[in-house]
């Protein structure tokens, strides 16, 4: 008797203390119900958390510089054989880049993912065409895949006047007013991109005052050391442009005019490397900047602006995939240098694929592979992705994201492995932790992706001239 | 040999505790909190089912109309739309939690047939529409 009483006080003791667990158990779940239900108190929570607001709405200005920009932007006359503009890798339509893997830029043909190299040759550019957009913000620290343009850290929180590291070190021009003018001067001077070969001309189908000429921007001595070379180059442009007075082109008292009203007071004698350089970044700034993306909205607190899937979207960008680590702050990049185990695609800087990213600027081999973390705004209009333009899909990007790993047995074709040991080495150790996500949750961070799109920032009517001063605009698409 | 019966019978004693501690485990996780699931939520699912057709039923015919619909309506069917995926959400956490699909769908239609229950008018008629 004693015995069963011990048994029936041992079955309510065993069942009370299941039924306990079991309670916490159903209350757990009962949260994760409301959750679903809710999931805009769980998102207030994350923008609290990580202090996010939406990207500030600033009132824009069609300025004389905008105007005196937009024309240097898709002038062809910045190029050596006048057939290249800033604007034939960095197109509107195709979300300020070019739609092609590895952009081309001297002895191309065609526009965006048309273009192709003329006769057949190879395109020796190693690098995907970067978009453009909020470039201007305070938050960008860095320009180029490698950051070789960037503001000095060490100065930046104490001066007024930040200064840039670029690869001219101090013969960057003077009176640089900002770190997208400071980048301006490098496409325009690399042979492959603006500059071309020396002993090359301009083609025939150009009209008679541009057709068949020299290119003296590239036909300059080789025993001028790389920073006078770029000076001289960057005179040279300033003299095509707006000549001297004994030149007579069309062209010139046009431009002359632009320089004159975007700089109030400044003779065409003295319109330097800088003046050119500002004008262009003034019109980027303007012309590639979001400003009303849904997801901003939803920040400023209209919880329909975007999509329930979108929520799940941001909710994991912000937590279990852990992509907020990098991409963070109001343009989602950090400006900070990683690898993510890109395998080498296309001619890289060897003809093999080779990009040693971050390497090529400080020597250091810790940087070898590393290139800076892609800001995500109007990411769903930049494809293709990586700094090779290996990834077509963003699908495929967030895999490689989630598995860096992904091609670390897969052989080339000469038997070797695709990423070598030290390419695995310089992995970032973020993606040591093991991260699962499933192809509904890789959709919801694609839809939140999409709602960082601000469509009506690309407006053609704005950004593209009717013609430039040369008239060469309308040549670039032959 | 007195305590090694003693011993013999504490062992007893933990080994009922510990199998019926597993057993009422077994049964709540298996009757008890799957029938609290459905109890608690299937009347919510079938809320969003419901919103989620209506959802759907505006958002293919006002399309194929071409009416041009104001801010307003136009959150009101996504907003529709949305409960699609929270039922899609509600749905899988109860697989997960062991309710059955069949237990669930039968659920649901009851739910359905029962017009105690309120469901979300968030679209009412055509006329809010022109």
């Amino acid at each position: 008797m004693i015995l069963s009483n011990r048994y029936i006080a041992i079955i309510v003791f065993a069942s009370l203390l299941s039924f306990g667990l079991e309670y916490l158990y159903f209350m757990k779940i009962h949260s994760e119900f409301d959750k679903i239900d809710n999931i805009d108190l769980i998102l207030s929570e994350i923008i609290t958390n990580n202090n996010l607001e939406a990207l500030e709405t600033r009132k824009v200005y069609l300025d004389d510089k905008f105007i005196l920009g937009r024309a240097l932007f898709h002038e062809p006359l910045l190029s050596g054989t006048r057939d290249v503009a800033c604007v034939t890798c960095h197109l509107p339509q195709f979300g300020s880049s070019d739609g092609l893997s590895a952009s081309i830029g001297n002895g191309g043909r065609k526009l965006g993912q048309s273009r192709k190299m003329e006769n057949g040759s190879i395109n020796l550019q190693p690098r995907n065409s970067l978009d453009l957009f909020n470039r201007d913000h305070n938050s960008v620290t860095s320009l180029f895949w490698d950051g070789s343009v960037e503001v000095s850290r060490e100065l930046l929180e104490n001066s007024n006047n930040p200064t840039f590291h670029t690869p001219l070190g101090s013969s960057l021009p003077n009176n640089i007013e900002n770190l997208m003018a400071a980048q301006s001067i490098f496409p325009i001077t690399r042979h492959d991109e603006m500059l071309g070969n020396p002993g090359s001309i301009s083609p025939n189908f150009l009209p008679s005052e541009h057709a068949n000429k020299d290119n003296e921007l590239a036909n300059l001595s080789s025993s001028l050391n790389y920073n006078e070379k770029l000076n001289k180059v960057m005179n040279l442009i300033i003299y095509r442009l707006v000549g001297n007075e004994n030149t007579k082109h069309f062209w010139h008292t046009e431009y002359r005019d632009l320089f004159a009203n975007a700089y109030p007071g400044l003779e065409s004698k003295d319109i330097t490397a800088a003046h050119l350089m500002n004008a262009l970044s003034r019109y980027e700034e303007v012309a590639f900047a979001t400003r009303d993306t849904p997801w901003d909205k939803y920040l400023n607190g209209d919880i329909s602006a975007i999509s329930f899937d979108a929520k799940l979207g941001a909710k994991l960008f912000y937590s279990k995939a852990r992509c907020s680590s990098c991409h963070s702050g109001e343009l989602f990049s950090d400006f900070n240098f990683y690898s993510i185990g890109v395998p080498k695609f296309g001619f890289g800087f060897d003809g093999n694929g080779e990009d040693l990213g971050r390497y090529y600027v400080t020597k250091n081999n810790k940087d070898k592979n590393k290139f800076r973390t892609s800001p995500l705004r109007n990411v769903m209009l930049t494809s293709p992705y990586f700094h090779n333009g290996s990834v077509t899909d963003i699908d495929n990007v967030i895999k490689q994201h989630i598995n860096p790993y992904l091609y670390s047995k897969k052989y080339k074709d000469d038997g070797s492995f695709v990423l070598t040991n030290a390419e695995l080495q310089n992995i970032n150790s973020i993606y040591k932790i093991k991260l699962i996500l499933t192809d509904q949750e890789i959709s919801n961070l694609k839809v939140f992706l999409t709602s960082l799109t601000d469509n009506g920032s690309l407006s053609k009517e704005t950004l593209t001239p009717n013609n430039v001063p040369s008239g060469l605009f309308k040549y670039l698409d032959r | 040999m007195k305590f090694k019966i003693i011993n013999q019978i504490n062992l007893r004693l933990i080994i009922f505790f510990v199998g019926t501690f597993i057993l009422s485990m077994l049964i709540s996780r298996i009757f008890v909190i799957p029938s609290l699931i459905l109890n608690n939520y299937s009347e919510r699912y079938t809320e969003l089912l419901v919103s989620c057709e209506q959802g759907k039923f505006f958002n293919n015919n006002l399309f194929y109309l071409n009416i041009p619909l104001n801010i307003n309506i136009n959150r009101n069917i996504d907003n529709s739309l949305n409960d699609c995926l929270k039922a899609e959400s509600f749905k899988s956490n109860m697989n997960n939690y062991r309710v059955s699909e069949q237990r669930l769908s039968h659920l649901t239609i009851t739910s359905l047939q029962d017009l105690r229950i309120p469901t979300l008018q968030k679209i009412n008629t055509f006329s809010e529409i022109e």
